[in-house]
């Protein structure tokens, strides 16, 4: 081989080899490049899709919030809790707000997006942490979570693989109950921590307050707390029985006396009200018939009763049997009708006397004169101007009585007072009148000559039994008839059947007994559903605090949703005086530390209301409060202030005691009930879903 | 046998399709390098327009619907419908600088829930490294600032 041959390849082969190398670093450079652009485009759609998981997730939350407070929602339901182990059910929820803007957040042209979200509970318990159950209704707590997905395709090349990102939140969520069922007829017989919203006035020792008060706390001419128990506070159209707020007067402190009375005015307070034993009898005077007749104003009534007496006496024409029966009524209506019936009773009676001697200015001086004292109806009569047994049955709670059956006989002559009678007469009430008369004189259930005629216009007073034995001067209270039917375990003296009618005197179940267990619960079991806390600085206005309040041009407005704990340094400050805070939503502020509303406080639809719980007191400077106010502590001194001034509340009142007698001289209290605190039938949960997350993952890729 | 040498048109022929592949080589490299170089700047472009969503998602929606004045660096650094042109950093690509951003914020309402609709644009700020390089001209990137829950 020549050697020249022998190289001429050589410089091919080498070439060639050069350009292979060459070649090979061009493809590994170009395929460099390509992964660079490929990675880039999966980095953009990568972003995209993430922004779009994410921004799902963040609107998937807003709106199972929004849905969570419709009660018909199926997320509503799914988060109620009925236990201790979630159901596992998925519901998908919709993005509107994302997939409207879906396209536009695209980076690259012909990708198509898609996105979804779920949501499901995914641990749950009704217990709280020691293991006290609450409210079966659905309240507890739980986590829920969120998973969303956004994928990406290209439907420009449907062989590259889509993008694909899966994102997961998990949130705490508590379910409240601020309204529970209750029926007005039936008592509660479980355990709920709203239980006091039931009362239109519920007083926790009120028992021992109306007895310290002699009665002064639910009796008085001039009432300084009126409660509207039949009417609805705004369009004062009729409630609802099943709507109603109950008044109930607890006896927390056990005085001994478990029981009170309604209707009894200033004048007659102290001597209608019963004695320490209720079968005890007592003596009345003429003073006492005066002021069991206050009405009688005339100054020379002594005169005048002397004169009449004198002109029977004159005329030897003895009046015996004008029977009258004192009585102040439930309501304004009851009274009037008991009083025409008394009246007219009264003046026949009397009319039958006198059409001897055909007196007619004797006639006309006690057809002017006998009228009997209206009393003070402390709830209104309901939309028919009537007082029915559902009626009150639907308003009041506890052993609240109604005064009265006092019955008493009234004989102007006294010439037929036999020997020993006439000798008590000298002895007791010659010494203890001025007038000398009348002589008052107990029915004799044995005289039944004396009975017939007045019994045979009050024949429910016949079934009446009055022990008087010889005290022919005294009177008795008889409290022993129980109202509704069904309690049994007393009964009048002597007598299996029980009375009914108009004048029989009124009780009221002493059902209410568990309210005063269950108000030691409150609130301290709910403090893990409390939905959040806010701090507050002493002496500010909490209406203006950011995530609770927000002050407007024309005020403040308060946003409430569940049970909210006020933490600070003495008592929370609503508002500033003059101005009106709104209340939007619906749920319950706690204060340790007290309240002090020193603006109207008023709702921004029917639907919403708001709670003030304190242990301490609540101080209202305002003349109009539209909330639910809870003043309770382990001490029993907890209670309202209101101002010196008319004050109007529109919700519902719970404390340990009304304080009234503290009460400045100018304060009134119109007290009316928000039907929005009554549910017959079902709860009114609040759903709070803690803003907080967490657990958060995400993963994907290429799908 | 006589050898002949390599007649011209062979060497003609071989050189031709030599240069060819070179110059298929020279021409791959060139767009193999164009489109790193893209890829490159269109990365950096996308970082820079992520930047300022993830800003302002973590001010977050309620902040912004307040009209809240945002702390005085974020608002000279992220300002709002003025196109700002990038300054060098530490620690980020010293490139930035031949970028200018700008942020637009949309106030977007559906089905109830409110939020704002963020675009931002990055493009060169002249005819510099970027503009060279950068096959798209103007790169977008968009998100949707919804109330958040607390992160």
């Amino acid at each position: 081989m020549h050697p020249d041959t022998s190289r001429r390849g050589v410089l091919l082969i080498f070439v060639l080899l050069v350009i292979m190398v060459l070649s090979i670093f061009a493809f590994q450079f170009r395929f460099t490049a390509s992964q660079a652009q490929w990675d880039t485009y999966r980095f953009d759609l990568q972003e995209s899709a993430r922004q779009l998981a994410e921004a799902a997730a963040n609107e998937a939350f807003m709106i199972i919030d929004r849905e969570a407070i419709k009660d018909d929602s199926a997320i509503f339901k799914s988060l109620s809790v009925k236990g201790n182990k979630p159901d596992g059910k998925t519901f998908p929820v919709s993005l509107p707000n994302l997939e409207k803007h879906m396209d536009e957040m695209m980076v690259r042209p012909g990708i198509e997006p898609q996105i979804s979200a779920e949501m499901r509970v995914v641990s749950c318990r009704s217990t709280d942490d020691e293991g006290h159950p609450y409210f079966d209704g659905g309240e507890g707590v739980g986590t829920l979570e969120i998973q969303t997905t956004a994928t990406l395709k290209n439907k420009q090349n449907p062989s590259r693989m889509p993008i694909s990102i899966h994102f997961v939140r998990h949130h705490d969520f508590k379910v409240a109950a601020l309204v529970t069922p209750r029926d007005n007829l039936l008592s509660r017989n479980r355990y709920a921590n709203n239980a006091m919203l039931d009362y239109l006035l519920c007083i926790r020792n009120g028992v021992n307050e109306f007895w310290n008060s002699k009665a002064a706390i639910l009796n008085s001419s001039s009432p300084l707390f009126k409660p509207h128990g039949f009417l609805n506070p705004w369009t004062k159209a009729p409630l609802n029985p099943s709507q109603r707020g109950k008044i109930f007067l607890g006896d927390k402190s056990a005085v001994g006396k478990d029981y009170v009375f309604l209707n009894v005015t200033d004048e007659t307070r102290e001597i209608l009200l019963p004695a320490e034993n209720p079968l005890a009898f007592r003596i009345i005077y003429l003073d006492d018939c005066k002021k069991l007749f206050p009405t009688l104003k005339d100054p020379d009534y002594e005169g005048n009763v002397d004169q009449v007496e004198g002109w029977f006496w004159a005329n030897n024409m003895p009046i015996s049997g004008n029977y009258l029966l004192p009585a102040i009524g439930f309501t304004t209506q009851e009274v009037a009708d008991f009083q025409n019936r008394c009246r007219n009773v009264v003046i026949n009676k009397l009319n039958a006397q006198l059409s001897k001697a055909d007196d007619e200015n004797a006639r006309s001086f006690f057809e002017t004169q006998l009228c009997f004292e209206p009393g003070i109806p402390l709830v209104e009569c309901d939309s028919s101007g009537k007082f029915s047994a559902e009626a009150a049955k639907s308003l009041l709670e506890g052993d609240i009585r109604q005064r009265f059956f006092y019955m008493c006989r009234f004989n102007l002559s006294g010439d037929k007072l036999s020997a020993d009678i006439r000798q008590k007469f000298d002895e007791e009430v010659k010494h203890h009148t001025k007038a000398h008369l009348p002589v008052i004189e107990m029915e004799n259930p044995s005289d039944a000559g004396k009975q017939e005629p007045f019994y045979s216009n009050f024949p429910e007073i016949n079934k009446k039994s009055i022990d008087a034995g010889d005290y022919s001067y005294s009177s008795c209270f008889d409290d022993w008839y129980p109202y509704l039917p069904g309690l049994t375990a007393v009964k009048p003296p002597g007598r299996s059947v029980r009375p009914e009618g108009l004048l029989v005197p009124r009780f009221f179940a002493p059902n209410a007994t568990k309210l005063d267990t269950i108000l030691d619960y409150s609130p301290y079991a709910m403090d893990t559903l409390y939905n959040g806390y806010f701090f507050y600085e002493s002496g500010k206005d909490i209406s203006t605090l950011p995530g609770l309040g927000e002050a407007t041009p024309e005020g403040s407005v308060i946003t409430l949703r569940g049970m909210t704990n006020l933490v600070g340094n003495g008592p929370a400050i609503i508002g500033k005086s003059g101005q009106t805070v709104s209340i939007r939503g619906q749920g319950m502020l706690y204060s340790a530390d007290g309240f002090i509303i020193k603006a109207k406080l008023l709702k921004e639809h029917p639907e919403f209301f708001a709670i003030l719980y304190t242990n301490r007191e609540i101080r209202i400077e305002s003349n109009e409060v539209e909330a639910g106010l809870v003043a309770l502590s382990p001490n029993l001194n907890s209670r309202i202030i209101p101002p010196n001034a008319p004050l109007t509340i529109r919700g519902s009142l719970t404390v340990d005691m009304l304080g009234s007698a503290h009460w400045a001289s100018d304060t009134t209290l119109d007290l009316w009930y928000d039907p929005v605190f009554k549910s017959p039938t079902s709860s009114k949960l609040s759903i709070t879903i803690q803003r907080r997350v967490v657990f958060q993952k995400m993963w994907g890729g290429e799908a | 046998m006589k050898q002949r040498g390599t007649s011209l048109i062979e060497v003609t022929v071989a050189m031709l399709i030599i240069s060819l592949l070179v110059l298929f080589l020279v021409e791959l490299n060139r767009s193999s390098n164009r489109a790193t170089m893209d890829a490159y700047y269109q990365l950096l472009a996308c970082q820079l327009a992520h930047e300022p969503i993830e800003v302002f998602q973590c001010i977050g929606y309620r902040r912004l619907a307040a009209k809240e004045a945002l702390p005085q660096d974020i608002s000279k650094e992220f300002p709002i419908d003025t196109p700002v042109e990038m300054e060098p950093r530490p620690n980020v690509p010293q490139e930035i600088r031949f970028f200018k951003r700008l942020i637009h914020l949309q106030e977007v309402s559906e089905g109830g829930t409110k939020g704002y609709l963020i675009t931002v644009s990055v493009s060169p700020s002249g005819e510099n490294a970027a503009a060279a390089w950068l096959v798209k001209k103007s790169i977008e990137m968009h998100g949707l600032i919804l109330d958040q829950p607390i992160l």
